[in-house]
């Protein structure tokens, strides 16, 4: 006996909706993840940045020296 | 059988009607820290809307899983993921302020965001709503730094119906580990330049010359 097409219909309907999902989960594409940051540049050196060689800089309450 | 079918129009129904979802409290976003240690960082807000259909933030969908009515964002989404960005680094230590003005060693966080999208995910027996957030985050100082990393998130409520408690409660999970998420990023970025952010918004630097620690 064949199947009614309507009746194919309705139960292809949630198989085709599984496989969508499948094939587009996000998390089954990693890249979309960065692991770490792209620096296309850094800042510059303490130094450069006009603190004196053995001078030092503040960041919360921490000071930092600038190696000489 | 008149009860059935009371069930199965008013959970139909359900599917019809549009859905509206609201951001998370900022004490939903990101246990309090001090890993920012006080350095200032300038947040761009509203990040830039990148996304493909910006006429909503999500679907709603029958059993069928054809699409029935939208998921609103009662806050626009671009300035949704800025502004909890700014929560999030305010709880963790940060002196998080929109859109200050440039100064020699500030932080300056740009964000793009290139998808904000909630909609139930179906399964067997369960009816999951799900959302789906992704960011690319350039910082940058006048001193020269420049660093970009994009993130995706998902948040995913599992529940039988799709309720807009649920949807809500999927929206909320996604920001809350795309703060926490981005806070640490921000964080193991930041450590490896210690000079930056040290800077108020204005731009004073905040420098003690000596030599040695106090």
């Amino acid at each position: 006996m064949r199947t009614p097409p309507l009746f194919a219909a309705l139960l292809a309907m949630p198989i085709m909706s599984c496989a969508r999902h499948v094939v587009i989960d996000p998390e089954l594409v990693p890249s979309r993840n960065d692991r770490d940051w792209t620096v296309h540049s850094e800042p510059a050196a303490p130094v450069d940045a006009g603190i004196s060689p053995g001078g030092s800089y503040v960041v919360g309450g921490v000071r930092h020296v600038v190696e000489p | 059988m008149f009860a059935a079918c009371l069930l199965a129009a008013g959970v139909s129904g359900c599917a019809f009607t549009q859905v509206n979802i609201r951001p998370p409290a900022p004490e939903e976003l990101i246990p309090t820290s001090v890993v920012g240690r006080a350095r200032a960082v300038s947040v761009d807000v509203p990040f830039d809307d990148q996304r493909l259909d910006r006429s909503r933030c999500g679907t709603q969908k029958n059993g069928y899983n054809t699409e029935t009515a939208p998921v609103v964002c009662q806050v626009p989404p671009e300035t949704w993921l800025a502004s909890a960005l700014m929560q999030g680094l305010e709880r963790s230590g940060f002196h998080a302020v929109a859109n200050s003005p440039w100064g020699p060693a500030t932080v300056r966080i740009h964000g793009e965001l290139q998808q904000f999208f909630v909609e139930p995910k179906l399964n067997v027996f369960t009816f999951e709503p799900e959302a789906d957030i992704a960011v690319r985050l350039v910082v940058t100082s006048a001193s020269g730094l420049n660093a970009e990393r994009r993130f995706y998130f998902k948040g995913v409520k599992p529940a039988l119906l799709g309720t807009e408690d649920q949807f809500q409660a999927a929206s909320r999970m996604a920001t809350q580990a795309a703060v926490q998420a981005m806070v640490q990023a921000i964080v193991s970025l930041l450590d490896r330049y210690p000079a930056l952010g040290t800077t108020s918004p204005t731009g004073q630097v905040s420098v003690a010359y000596g030599h040695g620690l106090p």
